[in-house]
């Protein structure tokens, strides 16, 4: 073998390519563990094949696992810090890994221990640098829920714990389909373009105790998975309309211009949806420009069906 | 792209020995996607021509004539296809990189990765102790378009220069120098104590060695391994300070990139004493492998003190020996400065470099 003076770099010898949020992403690494789980967050995005979806160029994520441990006695956290060059660090007692939107890739470095802590890794290290990296590319992310039927399209806006899980499981539970419970991507070229992924719902268990067919663990949250009306899931939408979610005594839906719609989105705009404020302004105009609802929401769930159907079938605002 | 860097060494064909690591994994990202030609002149004293990662090096050789060749040389690459960027490296890099762009009216970068803005004449360090390098330095600048510096303390040695500077660190290429995570220190052991850098005056070994003698005085337990080329004719060794500390420092002379990687994994703290870094990259190379520094407030040790490195006045062994001892008495503060300079580091890395330089490039061909 060449003697390679610049030491030589890891062999990633497992590869993938998957469409996700609709972009080429390219998956290299050198765990087949790593594979597993990139197909399990990632897999579904295969049906994504139509071309037009998949216009802009190709990013690539590089996950490196060494045998260690993580230098931390309870489950590593993982910080997010922002960089120079727009790039971000995460970060833990082990791992560490970068998002560089410049050169379009990722690469992290982690530790074999933090890979077996499977749901952590998944969620705070390879959804989190992949995601971050899609971000950057005229996918930007909305703390809203999204649920669809036939060509329509529904947002519904409102901080943690505003009912946007409860709602979308509710609509799930109705027939309508559900592209995220929090949070989406919205393409704002060459048409304003919706995408999400969301397999599951998180509902708080004092909502989960809304539906009795919901097995209550005990923990905060209950997990819910949704499982497709039809025979994959939906991932992308398009032109939605967006539905301001309030609390009140009683259930209501009222129609809002949509300066009233663009103010609260950019009031409600929470820590994790800030790295891009210079964008924000135009996606919130662009997502508000057709007016939206404000739905107030009972201490019954139920109660905001109705309404949520009017708002999926009904006319625009 | 076709990119002509002016560097006077470092490209050594093995590159492995007389290399700047650093300047390699740049030159490395950068021929990945552009045409890249480095001229060199002190590499090997006879002239030739080399590849290395897929740059073309372009060596005039020290021997008589050596102005003619590099001159004949550049001119015979730009024929065959114009070059649209030179990028001069060093103070060699930066004046002749000046005449030539002025030669052929093409924008020129210099890189001040040195003595530049120095003048340190108890050692004859730095382009302001001679009259000649104060003038390939007024020709360097005068002739370039744009300035860059690898930390923010030389960007305000430049800027008392009057010289308008944007900080580009050198960074580490974690595909080559893959992060580990910053370790415990094994309390039983003695601290391993790092220094790396050539015995030479600017790096200022003399404090270091009065510093690990303190260390001695207060019973600490440590090993001290020194790496670097000794260009004092073992001068330092022999003083009365090193026979004293005797075990105690292990002298390795020049390490190949592999057995330093060894060395520095198995490191507690690295310590630098240097009166003037630019850099200097061995702090990036230590950080990203969970090593955290103890030194002079130069360079990257002085921008990231206190959080990320701690910083001594240049020539307080006194000090030195004291922070190094409090921080290895103090594991959880050692482990967040290791952790923290991680993050800096990773967040600069050669990608980071190589993006930067070539955005510059992008900029000096839109004028």
């Amino acid at each position: 073998m060449r003697h390679d003076p610049l030491l030589r770099a890891t062999t990633l010898e497992y590869e993938t390519t998957l469409p996700v949020l609709g972009i080429e992403t390219r998956f290299e690494t050198n765990s087949a563990a790593v594979m597993d789980v990139v197909d399990e967050s990632f897999g579904r995005w295969r049906q994504v094949h139509d071309a037009t979806h998949c216009g802009t160029q190709s990013v690539r994520v590089r996950v490196v696992v060494s045998d260690g441990r993580e230098e931390s006695t309870s489950r590593s956290p993982i910080t997010h810090v922002s960089g120079p060059g727009k790039r971000l660090v995460l970060q833990s007692h082990g791992s560490i890994g970068v998002v560089d939107p410049l050169r379009r890739e990722s690469i992290a470095f982690v530790t074999s221990e933090l890979v077996d802590d499977r749901a952590n890794f998944r969620v705070a290290m390879l959804e989190a640098i992949t995601l971050a990296l899609l971000a950057c590319f005229d996918r930007h992310p909305v703390h809203a829920a999204a649920i669809t039927r036939g060509e329509r399209t529904a947002l519904l806006a409102g901080p943690s714990g505003s009912g946007k899980s409860t709602l979308a499981y509710l609509a799930h539970s109705a027939g309508i389909h559900v592209l995220s419970d929090d949070h989406v991507w919205v393409q704002t070229e060459p048409d304003c373009r919706i995408w999400g992924s969301a397999p599951h719902a998180r509902l708080l268990s004092e909502s989960a105790a809304h539906f009795p067919e919901v097995v209550h663990t005990g923990s905060e949250k209950v997990v819910v998975p949704l499982r497709p009306h039809e025979e994959t899931h939906r991932l992308i939408a398009h032109e939605p309309v967006v539905c301001v979610l309030s609390r009140g005594e009683r259930a209501m839906l009222e129609p809002i211009p949509s300066d009233e719609v663009e103010s609260e989105l950019v009031q409600q705009l929470t820590p994790g949806f800030d790295r891009f404020p210079e964008r924000n302004a135009d996606v919130v105009r662009r997502i508000s420009q057709r007016g939206g609802w404000r739905l107030t929401l009972s201490g019954n769930p139920h109660d905001a069906l109705p309404l949520l159907n009017r708002v999926i079938d009904g006319n625009w605002p | 792209m076709r990119i002509a860097i002016l560097l006077h060494g470092g490209v050594d064909r093995s590159g492995e020995r007389h290399v700047i690591h650093g300047f390699l994994w740049l030159i490395e990202r950068l021929a990945g996607r552009h045409e890249v030609h480095v001229f060199s002149r002190d590499q090997e004293p006879d002239p030739d021509d080399w590849t290395l990662l897929g740059a073309d090096v372009h060596n005039t050789g020290t021997k008589r004539g050596w102005r003619t060749r590099l001159f004949s040389t550049f001119a015979n690459e730009h024929k065959v296809a114009p070059f649209h960027v030179i990028h001069g490296i060093f103070p060699w890099g930066g004046t002749y990189g000046a005449l030539l762009g002025a030669r052929y009216h093409l924008p020129v970068l210099f890189h001040a990765a040195g003595g530049e803005f120095v003048d340190l004449p108890d050692i004859a360090y730095g382009t302001g102790t001679t009259s000649r390098g104060r003038a390939a330095l007024r020709i360097a600048l005068l002739g370039a378009r744009r300035v860059t510096v690898a930390s923010a303390p030389m960007q305000r040695l430049a800027a008392a220069h009057g010289v308008d500077a944007e900080v580009v660190p050198i960074g580490v290429a974690l595909d080559r120098w893959p992060p580990m995570a910053p370790r415990h220190r094994d309390p039983r052991r003695p601290a391993r104590l790092l220094h790396v850098g050539d015995l030479r005056p600017v790096k200022d070994q003399p404090t270091l060695l009065a510093a690990m003698n303190l260390l001695r005085e207060h019973d600490a337990k440590f090993q001290l391994d020194m790496v670097g080329v000794d260009t004092m004719n073992g001068t330092l060794q022999r003083g009365d300070v090193a026979r004293t500390l005797g075990n105690n420092i292990r002298w390795h002379g020049h390490l190949c990139h592999e057995a330093l990687r060894r060395l520095m994994s198995d490191a507690d703290v690295l310590l630098v004493t240097s009166r003037h870094e630019a850099g200097p990259i061995v702090a990036l190379e230590a950080a990203v492998l969970g090593v955290p520094t103890v030194g002079t407030a130069v360079g990257h040790v002085s921008e990231w003190a206190p959080r990320a490195a701690i910083a001594v006045p240049v020539g307080d062994a006194e000090g030195l020996a004291r922070e190094t001892i409090a921080l290895l008495d103090d594991e959880e503060r050692r482990l967040d400065i290791a952790n923290e300079a991680q993050r800096r580091a990773v967040s600069i890395d050669a990608d980071y470099t190589a993006t930067a330089f070539e955005r510059i490039y992008d900029e000096l061909q839109d004028r």
